[in-house]
């Protein structure tokens, strides 16, 4: 479900100024650990999904698309990402790119996403990310979409997508079921 | 008064002459292109300090990448603040490299989108501006010299008709047609405006793209105009720059942050009292902004003798002060009378056509040059071929366009000596909504 929301979450944010261009600042773990919230498991950094408007890639389908972000486990406790819902997709999936003899192709990543406690995990274009298909809308730039990540432990985070315009991602699907004709 | 000698001016630099300099080399005078090349000689004021000294090497990481860079400091890494009541780039530090992008709305680029747009420009322009890269940004690196990087968003008549139409500025319209104007539409109107501006061209160029590929949705460019003042260090800072003609452009701006800034631009406080106008800005921490593209004829100005360059504008060229004074900021004497009874500030020239009573009928100038090579088809001039089609993109801030800009142009437009040198090519006016708060974006207001 699409909502209008401010853009930059309060948390997102205060990651970002800590690693900003500060001349002695480093991309700290523990900085991030400082400003997480209350009660959250992961401090998140740039989350962003991409946005879907054919007029703009006339490669992309409207159909799935995939979300991004930079997640630190500040719960003390490691955890796994075993699975993601969200409003505007009927298919949430983890996936992975793994080099197949040469091309890059993507896939649901066996297990889940495991993060030890204090640990950076980092879903990129081409890396590791949150496949979302079977689109109930547009993903239209500048929108906000929210996506629950679900653990192992039953617990979930809520965390804010923001869509970006973005021409790359377009990794090839392994699995011949979701074969894209366009790559 | 009438004496043409350059005096010493406000730069905390020792006054070279250009005689001292001839005689000082010995043996090179009248010595033509090899004189003048061995006379260049910079007299420090203090003992010389290793550049490495000045500007540390100092790592940064410009984004969720991590990577790290190298960059100088302070020049380098100094960041203008971002998030504030009021937009930098308006009466912030003048920057060696400013870029000026107007952008039309597509058809269905409605309300709703309008703000999904600012959202993400404000998010680019926050991160951008303070050494980090874009949201998504594949080439963060490019952002780690922020170099006192500023982004300024402006809003044409048809963002207030699409989203708040009462909030829309009664001056927010095309400036009056004046007969000296040679509008051209690729320089001309626009919905947005985006202003980027900053002391390194590689984080300035990598703004531009991260912005535009982020309005792509929404909108598209009708005009670019790219411009340079001096690099950062050449002079010192404040330093009032220089167009191309060499005159010393923007003398008149009042102090940023003084009473009278206030006033000119935002429309706060008496100012120095001496104003007439109903000065309000159209939204609290609001302002406008004029961008006109003026064509310099450096080509014919060559015609001129420096006596006369000095007549049409009725500055010094050298220290840029008025014709009747020694340093920059004296105030010119316009009833000053030479030895043949004419004033010596002519009364077509510049200052004196700019020149007003009424101190709200005033500007802050932010103006940067520009310099392209020129077309073949005006590449002659008496003669000879043209090698200049350079200019000046005029930028002027005030809090109301209408009271303070349009009765100095149009004293200007009547008869001003450098009409005869200089032909407005575009013309644009922007209404500056204020800046934003953390979670906020630029234009929210028109969402209230």
């Amino acid at each position: 479900m699409k909502k209008v929301i401010p853009l930059i979450s309060a948390t997102a944010l205060a990651g970002l100024v800590l690693t900003g261009c500060d001349a002695a600042a480093e991309n700290d773990v523990s900085d991030e650990t400082e400003q997480a919230a209350e009660g959250q498991i992961f401090a998140v950094e740039d989350p962003w999904v991409k946005a879907t408007e054919e007029s703009l890639d006339e490669s992309s389908d409207h159909s799935m698309t995939s979300a991004f972000a930079h997640l630190t486990n500040v719960s003390g406790k490691d955890q796994t990402i075993v699975g993601a819902s969200a409003g505007m997709a009927d298919i949430v999936e983890l996936h992975e790119v793994i080099d197949d003899g040469g091309v890059n192709v993507m896939q649901e990543k066996e297990g889940g996403f495991p993060v030890a406690a204090d640990e950076l995990y980092e879903l990129n274009p081409g890396e590791d990310h949150i496949m979302l298909m079977e689109l109930t809308e547009d993903i239209n730039p500048g929108d906000v979409f929210e996506i629950t990540l679900e653990l192992e432990n039953g617990e979930t985070q809520d965390i804010e997508f923001t869509a970006k315009e973005f021409v790359g991602a377009q990794e090839n699907y392994g699995d011949v079921d979701h074969h894209d004709d366009d790559h | 008064m009438t004496d043409r000698q350059d005096s010493a001016d406000k730069q905390p630099t020792r006054h070279v002459s250009r005689r001292g300099l001839l005689l000082g080399t010995g043996g090179f005078i009248g010595g033509g292109l090899v004189g003048a090349a061995a006379t260049y000689a910079a007299a420090p004021t203090r003992a010389a300090i290793a550049p490495d000294a000045i500007q540390p090497a100092v790592t940064v990481s410009p984004g969720i990448a991590n990577t790290k860079v190298t960059v100088s400091e302070p020049y380098g890494t100094q960041k203008l603040p971002y998030y504030g009541p009021r937009q930098a780039g308006v009466d912030t530090p003048m920057q060696a490299h400013g870029i000026f992008i107007g952008l039309n709305l597509n058809a269905d680029t409605d309300g709703d989108r309008i703000a999904a747009m600012m959202r993400l420009l404000t998010d680019d322009a926050a991160r951008l501006t303070q050494g980090r890269g874009a949201l998504a940004d594949l080439d963060e690196e490019l952002a780690a010299a922020p170099a006192r990087l500023t982004i300024t968003f402006g809003f044409g008549a048809e963002i207030f008709s699409r989203t708040n139409s009462a909030l829309k500025p009664s001056w927010l319209k095309p400036l009056p047609e004046y007969s000296i104007d040679q509008l051209d539409p690729e320089y001309t109107g626009g919905d947005l405006l985006i202003q980027i501006q900053g002391d390194d061209a590689i984080s300035v160029a990598h703004a531009r793209r991260m912005l535009l590929k982020d309005a792509r949705a929404f909108a598209s460019v009708a005009w670019t105009q790219t411009g340079f003042t001096h690099a950062r260090a050449s002079h010192p800072d404040d330093t009032t720059t220089r167009n191309l003609f060499g005159q010393v452009d923007g003398s008149a701006n009042p102090t940023r942050g003084s009473d009278t800034a206030e006033r000119i631009v935002w429309g706060v406080g008496a100012g120095d009292g001496r104003g007439t106008k109903d000065l309000r800005p159209w939204i609290e921490n609001g302002t406008s902004v004029v961008i006109r593209r003026i064509a310099m004829d450096l080509d014919e100005w060559d015609e001129l003798d420096r006596l006369m360059q000095e007549d049409v504008m009725g500055r010094k060229l050298g220290s840029g002060a008025p014709l009747t004074g020694s340093k920059e900021h004296d105030e010119p004497d316009f009833d000053a009378v030479g030895p043949a009874g004419f004033p010596v500030i002519s009364d077509i020239s510049h200052i004196r056509r700019a020149r007003t009573s009424d101190s709200d009928e005033a500007m802050f100038r932010r103006s940067f040059n520009y310099d392209d090579p020129p077309t073949t088809s005006e590449s002659a001039v008496h003669g000879q071929t043209r090698v200049s089609a350079s200019g000046l993109i005029f930028v002027a801030f005030q809090c109301d366009v209408e009271q303070q800009y349009v009765p100095i142009q149009n004293r200007l437009a009547e008869s001003d000596h450098l009409n005869l040198w200089t032909i407005p090519i575009g013309s644009a006016v922007f209404a500056i909504p204020p800046g934003c708060q953390e979670g906020g974006f630029i234009g929210e207001e028109l969402f209230a």
